[in-house]
């Protein structure tokens, strides 16, 4: 449970900026998402917040403490990868096991804990295999699990369905809205699906270029969005851009429209 | 489709015949050796491939000489401690070469690699000098040393080659995890790595084990002397006899070690182990 601040945070890479000047706060206990095309700086922006990049400029602040100095096995953080990131060499068992033996719990405390994130995500069957022996949805499931097992301050996500089949997809993005329903942790949500960023989120983020374009509630985003850029990316299918002219009050498009009162 | 089958027929066979040839051409010092050693001394020349009389003789003699048995310990300390150290180092040399953005990590890879197409023999004269005047001369140390130097750029190259194919997420998952950076490596890197770190062993292990170059230019007893260094030393039971038997009973000796070693790791070489790890 935790409020994550960012005070204008910036990611220089030599000669191109990642992330330009992020400023907003990620609430206790909401979901929200980081959503743009590739290469806009979400996943830059998720690796800062979980301490695996240098901030360049600026401040992170989780519950109003500095952390940009905290080494990432500090901040109580959880990060489910794209690539999954399960460790090869170890069964399930061992797989969500890993955090909570280097943070030094007892054995029954470790085993009721997998046990029961095991039967959360409903892997009891699954336990002593290794990842390879696994489907995706599997391993994506395993994935989650080593992260909820520690009951950690955030969950953060970084394009977790992207490597799934499409209808596997649309069930593990109900299982994952069920699960924060259910622990009610903040997390942070990086994709490029703006239907996954609207059906999940509490509030989005749309980035372009490592810029924050926008931040609110899929409807904000969807109703009023405050630019070309945002108003193109969300929704499905995508909304229709006219040039218009504007005069007198009235806008006249070159078809010749219906004119409309301008908002 | 006759003549398919005649194709397919014709392609097994020369396949088999070339496996053969190969084969024949690799083992025949070998099986020659292995013969030499296991023949009597009075049948040493009687230009047989097999011995007449399987005679055990050799070996026995061998074995009673304490100046082998010294070779062989050192071989063994000396060959050991090499491929712990060079391997040990390697790893974490490779790891920091492959991982951490720092300047010059090219410049590192290239210079190793240079370093081990360095020929040893130009520096035997000077190290031979410096290792007499600062006591290394005969001792496990002056060995252990020049044999580090020497394989350390290989067992980089090989753990590097393998490291880089070790998706960084893992790394990093383990670093989210609550893992110092010392313990990712332990724990799910390293394991990883297993069967790179058995090939580097092997090779550096050889390397060690088969040099003759540095073992008879800085050694002078058996304080130290290694086997391929000691086998120039045997002498035959008078000095009209020539030692072949001896020899050959000797380097079929110090030849299972390696056939052992390969034998046990070979299955743990396969790599395949990172499948799994992501997706695909």
């Amino acid at each position: 449970m935790s409020e994550i601040e960012l005070r204008k945070v910036s990611k220089r890479f030599t000669g191109a900026t990642a992330v330009k000047r992020a400023n907003f706060t990620i609430r206790d206990g909401e979901f929200f998402i980081l959503v743009g095309p590739s290469g806009c700086g979400k996943s830059t922006l998720l690796n800062m917040i979980v301490g695996l990049e240098d901030v360049s400029e600026g401040e992170i602040r989780i519950d109003g403490q500095r952390v940009n100095e905290l080494d990432p096995k500090d901040r109580n953080m959880a990060m489910v990868f794209q690539s999954y990131a399960l460790y090869p060499h170890m069964s399930v068992r061992e797989n969500m096991a890993f955090p909570l033996k280097l943070a030094k719990l007892s054995n029954p405390e470790i085993d009721r804990r997998v046990a029961r994130a095991a039967q959360i995500l409903e892997l009891d069957e699954y336990l002593d295999r290794r990842p390879r022996a696994l489907s995706g949805g599997q391993r994506q499931r395993v994935a989650m699990g080593r992260a909820i097992v520690r009951e950690p301050r955030a969950f953060l996500l970084d394009e977790p369905l992207s490597n799934l089949d499409a209808k596997l997809r649309v069930q593990m993005r109900t299982e994952i809205a069920r699960l924060h329903n259910r622990l009610g942790t903040t997390t942070v949500y990086v994709t490029h699906d703006q239907t996954e960023a609207m059906t999940l989120g509490d509030r989005i983020a749309v980035l372009r270029k490592g810029e924050v374009l926008q931040i609110g509630t899929p409807r904000e985003l969807y109703e009023r969005p405050r630019n070309l850029f945002v108003a193109g990316f969300i929704g499905s299918p995508a909304m229709n851009f006219l040039p218009a002219r504007r005069a007198e009050g009235r806008r006249t498009t070159p078809n010749g429209g219906g004119p409309g009162k301008v908002r | 489709m006759a003549g398919g089958a005649d194709h397919g027929r014709m392609e097994r066979w020369c396949w088999g015949a070339g496996s053969v040839v190969v084969i024949v051409y690799a083992l025949i010092p070998v099986a020659w050796i292995l013969s030499l050693s296991l023949k009597r001394s009075a049948d040493l020349g009687d230009n047989r491939l097999f011995p007449q009389v399987v005679s055990l003789e050799h070996y026995a003699a061998v074995f009673r000489d304490p100046q082998f048995s010294a070779a062989l310990w050192n071989s063994l300390g000396i060959a050991g401690i090499s491929t712990l150290v060079a391997v040990l180092l390697g790893m974490f040399a490779a790891y920091a070469v492959v991982r951490l953005e720092f300047p010059g990590r090219r410049v590192i890879l290239a210079a190793a690699l240079s370093i081990a197409m360095f020929p040893p023999v130009s520096i035997i004269g000077p190290l031979f000098n410096i290792w007499r005047t600062v006591g290394l001369y005969d001792t496990w140390a002056g060995l252990i040393l020049p044999y580090i130097t020497f394989t350390l750029p290989l067992a980089i190259w090989i753990l590097s080659a393998f490291f880089r194919e070790i998706p960084w997420d893992l790394d990093k998952a383990a670093r989210v995890d609550g893992a110092t950076p010392l313990k990712a490596f332990v724990f799910v890197i390293a394991p990883l790595a297993a069967p790179a770190v058995f090939t580097a062993a092997i090779l550096v292990f050889m390397f060690a084990w088969n040099d003759f170059l540095f073992a008879i230019s800085l050694t002078s007893t058996n304080d130290a002397r290694t086997v391929p260094a000691a086998i120039a030393f045997f002498t035959g039971s008078s000095r009209f006899q020539q030692p072949t038997g001896s020899i050959a009973a000797a380097s079929v000796v110090v030849t299972l070690p390696i056939i052992i070693v390969v034998l046990i790791f070979q299955r743990r070489i396969v790599a395949g182990l990172t499948a799994g790890a992501v997706k695909g």
